[in-house]
C-alpha cells in the first residue's frame, strides 16, 4: 500500500505538471476568433477575424527559422439559415504570408487580397510578426435585410511550407526529380532540398486548420 | 478641403485646446479613426517612419510623427500626435504624448504614460497604398454592396504559367499485374508565349514486371504535343502517339490507388489491353475549368498477359488473370467534354463535375471466343459507345456536404461492344457492399453480365448506371495531442476527419432479346433490379475507412473498405 504522503507528493507534483502545461497552454494556444458587427451596424459591415497566437508555437519558430515561410489561408463565410438546408450567401478570402528573410534578419509579414501584396510590415522579433498577423481584419462582407437569419463562419488554413514547396515534395515523394532542373533552382540543392522537407513533414509542417462562427443573428434584431 | 482633412484637423485641434487633461480612449468608428490617421501622416510637418520607433526616455520629438507597421515603443516625450497605422504601440511609464491615433495596432502601458490629447483608436488593420509619398486608404470594399459578386467562380489559369523544360525520369504513378511498376523517362518542354502554350511530353517507358524481356512487352513510349492558342479561352491542336498498357475501365478507381491496392494487397482492380498507334486531336478550351475534345485515331489493341510483379502481401498467391480481349485495327473518332467547377482548395460553394464521351470505332477486331474452343477470326466492326459521369458537390452547412454523382454509359448504336468498351460495377469504388468481381450471391449476375464465368473475371455488361451519394459532416479528432503539442514523437493524434454516410444503387445489363441479364435497346431496367448498399465511414483526408453492407442481397456479408481517396 502506498503511504499517504508519497501519494500526497504525487498528486501535487501530477498538480503542478496539469497546472504549468495548462498555462503554457493557455499563453501560445493558437485561437481563431470572428465576432459579427453590432445589430446597428450589421447590414454596413462586415465581422472583425483575429488569428491569436499563430506563430508562437516552438515547432513554428523552428519552421521560419529553417526558412519555410508560413501561409495562412483565411475565408469568411456569410451563412443563411434555413430550415433543413443552410445557403452559402458571400464568401471572401485573403492571405498572410510569414517569412524569415536571411539577409534582413527580419521576419516579413505580408497580406494577400486578391492577388494584392500588402506589407504589414518587417520586424526582427517574432512575436511583433506574430502581433501583425494577429491584427484585427474587416471582413468585406455584409449581411443584407431580407427577413433570414445569419451567421459568419472564419476557417483559417495554416501551412508551414508554401504550396510550390509542397507541390515539390510530393512531386519528389513519387520519385520526379524534375523540379531541380526546372527554372533558375540550383540542381545541386534537390537532394537537400527534399531531405529537408522531409525533416519539416517529421516535424510536423502539416497543414492545419481552426473554424469559428458567430452566433446567428438576424438584420434589425436589437436583441442580440 | 475634405471631409478627411476636416476630421484631422479637428482632431488635432482637440489636442491643442486640452493639452493638460487626462484624455479618455475611444474606439472610434473605423472610418474616421483611419481618416484622421491619414491626413495626420500625410501633413506636411509629420515625421514619418516606417518600421521600428523607439522613443528612448531622455529623447524628445519635437511635433507630429506618424508611423507605418511599428511597433513603436515611447519612454521619452512626443509634442504632437503620435499616429500609428498598423502598429502596436508600447507606453513606457512617464512617457508623454500630445495625443495618439492608433489605427490596426493595440496600445500597451497607457496607465503609466501621459497623453495629453485625445487617444483614438481603431483596432482593425487598415489597408493603404503610398503614392508620392502620400497614405492612400483603400476603399472599403464592405459598403459597396456589389464587391462579392465580383469574386471570380472560375479558377484562374496559374499566374506561375511559365516556360520551362527538363528531363523527366519518374514513375508512371500507378503498379499493376501487367507492367509491375512502369519507368518513364524523356524530356518534356513547356513554351509559353503571348499568343498561347506549345507543350512536348517525349516518354520512354520501361515496364519492371517480370520476367523483363527486351521488347515490346517491357518497353513503350507515349508521345504528346499540343499547340494552345489563346490562354483563358483557346483553341488547341496536337497529336499523340502511343505504345502503352490501358485499363479498360478507368472511370472506376484513379491510378494511384489502384496501383496501391495491387502493390500492397495483391489485388488489381482493374483490366488492361495494349494500345499502340496514334491521334491528332483539336481542344477548345475555357481556363482549367472545362474543355471540348475531339480526337482521331488509328491503333491496334492487343491482350496483355498478367505477369508476376512484386506485392506486399500474398505474394506467393497468383495474380487474378488479366483477360483477353479483343485483337486487332480500330478507327476511332471520339468527343469528350470535361467541366470541372468544384473550385481550387477552398471549393466554397461546391460545384459540378462533369465527363461525357461519345466514341465511335470502325475497325477489324478478332473477337475473345470466351469458353468456346474455336479459332477466333477477324470481323469488322463498327460501334458507337457513350459515357458520362457526373457529379454535384453541395455544401449545406459550413462541416456539411451532400454528394450525388451519376454515372451511366455504354452501348448506343453499331456492333456489339469490344471487350476493351465493355462495363461492369461492383468493388469498392461502385458498389462496396459488393465484392469486386465475385458475383456468385448475385442471381442473376447484373454487375459484370456474366463475367466472373470467364477467366480473369472481365467486364461484359453492354450498359451500366449507377448512383451514389454521400452525406458528409466534418469534425475535429484529437487524442494526446493539441494544437500547442502537436510534435511529430507523441502519441495520439490533432487532425480534422469527416464521418461519411452514403448509399449507392447500380447495375450492369446487356442488349438485345429480353433475358434476365438483356433488355431491348431502348428500355431501361426496373429499377427494383438494381443492386443497392449503404454504409458508413471514417475519412481522415488522405486516406477512408468504411463499412458497406449490401441491401438488395442480404447473403453478401458486410466489407470493410480503406479507400485513400474520397469515394468519388
Amino acid at each position: 500500500m502506498v503511504p499517504h504522503a508519497l501519494r500526497r507528493v504525487v498528486l501535487l507534483a501530477l498538480l503542478l505538471l496539469g497546472t504549468t502545461g495548462g498555462a503554457a497552454l493557455a499563453q501560445g494556444r493558437p485561437v481563431l476568433s470572428i465576432t459579427a458587427p453590432g445589430a446597428e451596424d450589421v447590414t454596413r459591415t462586415g465581422p472583425v477575424v483575429v488569428a491569436s497566437h499563430m506563430l508562437t508555437g516552438r515547432k513554428m519558430q523552428e519552421l521560419l527559422a529553417s526558412g519555410f515561410p508560413a501561409r495562412l489561408h483565411f475565408t469568411v463565410e456569410l451563412w443563411s439559415v434555413g430550415g433543413w438546408v443552410n445557403d452559402l450567401e458571400r464568401v471572401t478570402e485573403w492571405d498572410v504570408v510569414v517569412r524569415w528573410l536571411n539577409v534582413e534578419h527580419a521576419y516579413e509579414v505580408t497580406q494577400v487580397t486578391g492577388n494584392q501584396p500588402f506589407s504589414l510590415g518587417k520586424f526582427a522579433q517574432l512575436n511583433d510578426a506574430a502581433a501583425a498577423v494577429a491584427r484585427p481584419v474587416r471582413a468585406p462582407i455584409v449581411a443584407f435585410a431580407d427577413g433570414k437569419r445569419f451567421y459568419y463562419q472564419a476557417t483559417l488554413t495554416v501551412e508551414t511550407l508554401s504550396l510550390s514547396d509542397l507541390d515539390e515534395v510530393e512531386r519528389w515523394l513519387r520519385g520526379e526529380f524534375q523540379p531541380a532542373v526546372r527554372g533558375q533552382r540550383n540542381p545541386g540543392t534537390v537532394l537537400g532540398r527534399g531531405l529537408k522537407t522531409l525533416a519539416t513533414r517529421l516535424l510536423g509542417g502539416e497543414k492545419r486548420e481552426y473554424t469559428e462562427r458567430t452566433p446567428v443573428f438576424a438584420p434589425g434584431d436589437s436583441r442580440r | 478641403m475634405t471631409r478627411r482633412h476636416l476630421l484631422a484637423v479637428a482632431a488635432m485641434a482637440l489636442s491643442a485646446l486640452a493639452p493638460a487633461a487626462r484624455a479618455q480612449q475611444r474606439d472610434e468608428p473605423a472610418r474616421d479613426a483611419a481618416a484622421a490617421a491619414v491626413a495626420a501622416y500625410n501633413a506636411e510637418r509629420t515625421m514619418r517612419v516606417m518600421g521600428v520607433l523607439d522613443v528612448a526616455a531622455e529623447r524628445t520629438i519635437e511635433g507630429d510623427v506618424a508611423v507605418l507597421n511599428g511597433p513603436v515603443r515611447v519612454a521619452g516625450r512626443i509634442t504632437g500626435t503620435l499616429v500609428a497605422i498598423n502598429a502596436d504601440v508600447r507606453l513606457a511609464p512617464g512617457a508623454s504624448l500630445g495625443a495618439l491615433i492608433v489605427v490596426g495596432g493595440t496600445i500597451a502601458g497607457r496607465e503609466g504614460a501621459t497623453v495629453h490629447g485625445e487617444v483614438l483608436r481603431q483596432p482593425e488593420l487598415l489597408r493603404y497604398r503610398l503614392a508620392d509619398g502620400r497614405l492612400v486608404a483603400d476603399a472599403e470594399p464592405a459598403y459597396e454592396e456589389a464587391w462579392w459578386k465580383r469574386r471570380p467562380r472560375r479558377r484562374a489559369v496559374p499566374p506561375d504559367d511559365r516556360s520551362w523544360r527538363d528531363l523527366t525520369f519518374t514513375s508512371a504513378h500507378t503498379y499493376n499485374r501487367v507492367e509491375g511498376l512502369p519507368i518513364v523517362v524523356g524530356p518534356r518542354i513547356h513554351q509559353v508565349t503571348n499568343w498561347g502554350r506549345f507543350t512536348l511530353d517525349a516518354f520512354g517507358i520501361m515496364r519492371t514486371a517480370g520476367p523483363v524481356r527486351w521488347n515490346r512487352e517491357t518497353l513503350g513510349h507515349d508521345v504528346t504535343s499540343e499547340l494552345q492558342l489563346g490562354r483563358k479561352l483557346g483553341l488547341g491542336v496536337g497529336g499523340r502517339t502511343f505504345d502503352i498498357v490501358e485499363a479498360v475501365e478507368p472511370w472506376q478507381m484513379d491510378d494511384a490507388e489502384s496501383g496501391l491496392a495491387a502493390f500492397a494487397l495483391h489485388r488489381d482492380f482493374r483490366d488492361y489491353y495494349r494500345r499502340h498507334g496514334g491521334q491528332g486531336f483539336v481542344k477548345l478550351h475555357a481556363g482549367v475549368d472545362a474543355d471540348l475534345t475531339f480526337s482521331l485515331g488509328d491503333e491496334r489493341w492487343q491482350s496483355a498477359p498478367e505477369r508476376d510483379p512484386i506485392s506486399l502481401l500474398r505474394s506467393d498467391e497468383p495474380w487474378r488473370l488479366n483477360p483477353y480481349m479483343d485483337e486487332g485495327t480500330i478507327h476511332l473518332a471520339t468527343t469528350r467534354l470535361r467541366v470541372d467547377t468544384r473550385g481550387g482548395e477552398s471549393a466554397l460553394w461546391g460545384g459540378w463535375y462533369l465527363d461525357a464521351q461519345i466514341e465511335r470505332g470502325t475497325g477489324r477486331l478478332e473477337r475473345d471466343p470466351g469458353l468456346l474452343t474455336v479459332i477466333p477470326f477477324p470481323e469488322d466492326v463498327a460501334y458507337t459507345r457513350g459515357f458520362l459521369d457526373a457529379r454535384r458537390y453541395t455544401r449545406l452547412a459550413p462541416d456539411a456536404s451532400l454528394n450525388l454523382r451519376f454515372v451511366t454509359g455504354g452501348w448506343m448504336a453499331g456492333d456489339r461492344l469490344p471487350m476493351e468498351r465493355r462495363l461492369s460495377v461492383g468493388g469498392p469504388a461502385t458498389l462496396p457492399g459488393y465484392d469486386f468481381r465475385r458475383t456468385w450471391r448475385v442471381d442473376p449476375d447484373v454487375l459484370t453480365c456474366g463475367g466472373t464465368n470467364l477467366p480473369g473475371a472481365p467486364a461484359l455488361c453492354d450498359r451500366v448506371m449507377l448512383f451514389q451519394a454521400e452525406f458528409r459532416g466534418d469534425f475535429h479528432m484529437g487524442w494526446v495531442r493539441n494544437d500547442a503539442r502537436d510534435d511529430w514523437w507523441r502519441p495520439g493524434f490533432n487532425r480534422h476527419a469527416a464521418w461519411v454516410l452514403f448509399a449507392d444503387a447500380g447495375r450492369g445489363w446487356n442488349v438485345g432479346a429480353p433475358g434476365a441479364t438483356t433488355y431491348a435497346k431502348d428500355d431501361l431496367p426496373p429499377l427494383a433490379t438494381f443492386r443497392t448498399d449503404v454504409g458508413a465511414g471514417l475519412d481522415f483526408g488522405s486516406f477512408g475507412v468504411y463499412l458497406a453492407k449490401a441491401t438488395s442481397t442480404a447473403r453478401e456479408p458486410m466489407n470493410v473498405i480503406v479507400r485513400l481517396r474520397h469515394r468519388f
